[in-house]
């Protein structure tokens, strides 16, 4: 994937991307392009940075220095063009952040009908379309509050996906859900990675890393500290803040 | 089975009895009988102590006293006499309370929903307000606040004779050249729309200085100097300045855009000179009046030619609801925005609007016949009505507009025409809105704090604007927080209300306390306002618990 990818047009530039809570810097000229249908996975300690870098690319953090460019827009202030980088970038959260109050195929629809303004048939076909995708056709008329964690998570990945993104992006997917659970979310994102999307995965599941991810990301207190293949990176890891890592948690 | 027969079967009746005493279902039915008979028993005997008492006294407790003659004056109530029985006095006082709690219950919900939203707004200084204004109503007593909106606020306005006028008696001269700043605003924003940052804002200040330098030419410089010499010299300078802004060795576009104002500003005077202070006349005299015997404003009346207009109207709504539904679906079905709303709103208000004027445009009965001296003779239906020719009714038959209102007009020491308020409703109105809303702003404000912030991440993260998320996020999940701790509020103003006895307004339990004492059948008396204010705060609560169930969440 990677070496036919390197060829084409990147989807996503950050280059020397620097932010600050206060005093404290988050990110420190974090640098990354992306090309289309890359799996991108960043791992690193708590704390490090990986969480609220992918939250700049759709800007529910804002950035304070450096460039951010999605699929040729720029990400300035201008609002029409944050709408327009939004449109393209489908977002899991850790918490799901499902709507409580709508059943779940009101979740899927409503982005869809009233963000790319689709007929209700075309929305709602789309909708079952994605359920029978994350394979739970049968939930379509229940409440989020009716399902468990690893449906909702997988609902909330149809949600996304219903917008038809160019990129989704995953912040620690897994991390909310019982253990039994997490297999069924991981088999979802494995087969959206294997289906050519672009993906930027913040988590702590190594196996998932290893098997889709064409490149892994180390993040520690900001910084890129080590890139390369997941196969490298797990089994001969350069810096020794990796070693570190990876030695406390395989 | 049969073994278990023949076990049941072999169990003594002590047995049986023994097992029924354990039993949890025995025990809680055995429970409830037994509160069941000590309520009875407290009920009965409470009642037959209460009639002892009474009939000791020749007051046996019966309703049948509401049907003598009340003998007490209500203020403000035009159609009861003190000759009505305590009925009728019961049932001024029911629409006095009634009145007040609608009007409060309207007031508090609309300042409330304000006040929570100013709560939470990002403007340092509108928030911290609220928050003050706040505070003072909600942790003073209601009562305090009855009396000082009574005495402080109603009480110290402005004796009969000088009631403040609303709008005043004057004449407003709204002058030509302001039609200038309009255009000139119009054109700033037109050309200002794709600029942002420092350009935006400095192109605004360049605007409106241009416009406060016309201003000042057009009236304080052309009375000044007469002749064109100081306009000449602002136009020189306003081009020098705008070529130097424009071309010169920085590009200074605020610089640029002041000297183009003033240079357009200088031609303008020069051409307008001799009109300053042309322009529209409107004179305005008053309709409503507040003095501090109560507030006064204009009856509204039906027509001759309502019922017309009323078919405007009902067509227009009608057209309305079906473009509205249709344009609806359409938008659902093809994806193609409608503006459903704007063309339904158009519609309805266009057809009452355009009813109007065609009503209006039809010939009406200028003159009626009346008697004068002894002749007939034919005078102006208006000026027939004010002379006091022809009835109230005749005048509205010939009127040429769907509805006429007739303003309050002084005359001596009171007011003819209109409708008035008294004092103490609209100090206890103004009591029981600004309390009530002070704790619906809270509500509110916490309602809405409790959408966690997940959620306007998803909308956010899925491109929805911020009003979609607005409408379609925040207020379905903050309602469902909002509306049990509404309710309660609602139902505190509805009671608290009678506290209106404190300064003497006629509400059912003023009246009531009056019948009882007078009549002496205080206990009856108090349980007609009992079930009155029971019934009041049962469909309260009824229609909020409807209300509510419609924005519950479903969880199992």
């Amino acid at each position: 994937m990677t070496s036919e990818a390197a060829t084409s047009e990147p989807i996503i530039v950050c280059k020397d991307v620097s932010k600050w809570f206060g005093d404290f810097q988050v990110l420190r000229d974090v640098s990354v392009t992306v090309q289309p249908k890359e799996v991108v996975v960043i791992i690193g300690p708590s704390g490090s940075g990986k969480s609220t870098f992918i939250r700049c690319i759709n800007r529910l953090e804002e950035h304070q220095e450096g460039e951010i460019i999605i699929d040729d827009i720029v990400m300035d202030h201008n609002v029409r063009n944050i709408t327009a980088i939004r449109r393209e970038i489908g977002m899991v959260f850790q918490s799901f952040n499902l709507f409580p109050h709508l059943t779940v195929i009101q979740n899927i629809m409503l982005a869809p009908m009233n963000v790319r303004r689709w007929p209700r048939e075309r929305a709602e076909a789309k909708a079952r379309e994605l359920l029978t995708r994350v394979g739970i056709p049968e939930q379509a008329d229940k409440y989020p509050g009716q399902l468990s964690g690893g449906q909702q998570q997988r609902v909330a990945i149809a949600r996304a996906l219903a917008m038809e993104p160019k990129i989704m992006l995953f912040d620690e997917p897994t991390s909310a859900l019982d253990p039994e659970m997490i297999k069924e979310v991981l088999d979802v994102m494995k087969e959206l990675a294997r289906s050519g999307m672009t993906m930027l995965v913040v988590t702590h599941e190594m196996g998932f890393a290893s098997e889709v991810a064409d490149r892994v990301l180390f993040f520690d207190q900001g910084r890129i500290v080590e890139e390369g293949k997941p196969d490298v990176i797990f089994e001969k890891p350069q810096h020794p803040r990796t070693q570190l890592f990876l030695s406390q948690i395989l | 089975m049969s073994q278990s027969a023949q076990a049941s079967q072999g169990t003594s009746f002590v047995q049986r009895i023994g097992r029924l005493l354990a039993d949890q279902r025995f025990l809680r039915m055995f429970g409830q009988f037994v509160f069941f008979v000590i309520i009875l028993i407290v009920l009965v005997q409470n009642w037959t102590n209460i009639y002892n008492a009474l009939a000791s006294r020749n007051l046996t407790p019966n309703f049948d006293f509401m049907n003598n003659r009340a003998g007490f004056e209500i203020g403000g109530a035009a159609d009861y006499s003190p000759d009505m029985p305590y009925w009728s006095a019961f049932m001024v006082g029911m629409r006095n309370t009634l009145s007040i709690i609608v009007a409060g219950l309207a007031g508090a919900t609309v300042l409330g929903i304000l006040a929570g939203i100013f709560l939470l707004s990002h403007n340092w200084l509108v928030r911290n307000i609220t928050r003050g204004i706040v505070e003072v109503l909600r942790n003073t007593p209601l009562l305090v606040q009855i009396f000082f909106a009574f005495f402080v606020v109603v009480l110290a306005l402005p004796p009969l004779r000088e009631s403040i006028g609303i709008p005043p008696e004057a004449v407003w001269v709204i002058p030509f050249r302001w039609l200038a700043y309009v255009a000139a605003l119009v054109i700033g924003w037109y050309a200002l729309r794709r600029t942002s940052g420092w350009a935006r804002v400095a192109g605004w200040v360049a605007l409106i200085t241009a416009i406060f330098t016309l201003e000042v030419a057009l009236t304080r410089l052309a009375a000044i100097a007469p002749g064109t010499t100081p306009l000449l010299i602002a136009g020189i300078a306003g081009l020098a300045l705008a070529v130097l802004g424009a071309y010169g060795p920085r590009r200074i576009p605020a610089l640029a855009g002041f000297g183009l104002g003033l240079m357009i500003g200088a031609i303008l005077a020069a051409l307008l000179r001799d009109m300053p202070a042309a322009g529209i006349r409107i004179e305005t005299s008053p309709i409503i009046f507040l003095n501090n015997r109560g507030l006064y404003y204009p009856s509204v009346y039906l027509t001759g030619r309502f019922a017309v207009w009323a078919a405007f109207i009902g067509l227009g709504v009608g057209l309305a609801a079906l473009v509205f539904h249709q344009q609806r679906r359409a938008q659902e079905t093809s994806g193609q925005p409608r503006h459903y709303w704007r063309n339904a709103l158009l519609l309805a208000v266009g057809l009452t609007g355009g009813g109007w004027l065609l009503i209006l445009a039809q010939p009406a009965v200028e003159t009626v016949p009346v008697v004068v001296d002894g002749t007939l003779t034919r005078v102006p239906a208006a000026q027939a009505f004010a002379d006091e020719q022809i009835t109230l009714n005749e005048a509205l038959l010939t009127a040429p507009t769907p509805l006429a209102a007739l303003a309050p007009v002084r005359q001596g020491l009171r007011f003819v025409n209109g409708q008035s308020l008294t004092p103490e409703y609209v100090a206890l109105l103004l009591a029981l809105v600004f309390y009530t809303a002070a704790f619906i702003a809270e509500i509110v404000r916490a309602g809405i704090l409790a959408v966690p912030y997940g959620q306007l991440e998803a909308g956010r993260a899925l491109g929805l604007t911020q009003a979609q998320m607005l409408r379609m996020i925040i207020l379905p999940q903050a309602l469902r927080v909002i509306i049990p701790p509404l309710t309660n509020q609602y139902l505190n103003l509805a009671k608290n209300s009678s506290l209106a006895i404190a300064i003497s307004f006629a509400d059912v339990y003023a009246v009531m306390n009056t019948v009882g004492n007078q009549s002496g059948q205080s206990v009856t008396s108090i349980v007609i306002v009992m079930i009155t204010y029971l019934v009041i705060s049962l469909i309260i609560s009824a229609a909020m618990n409807w209300v509510n169930a419609r924005f519950q969440l479903v969880t199992r």
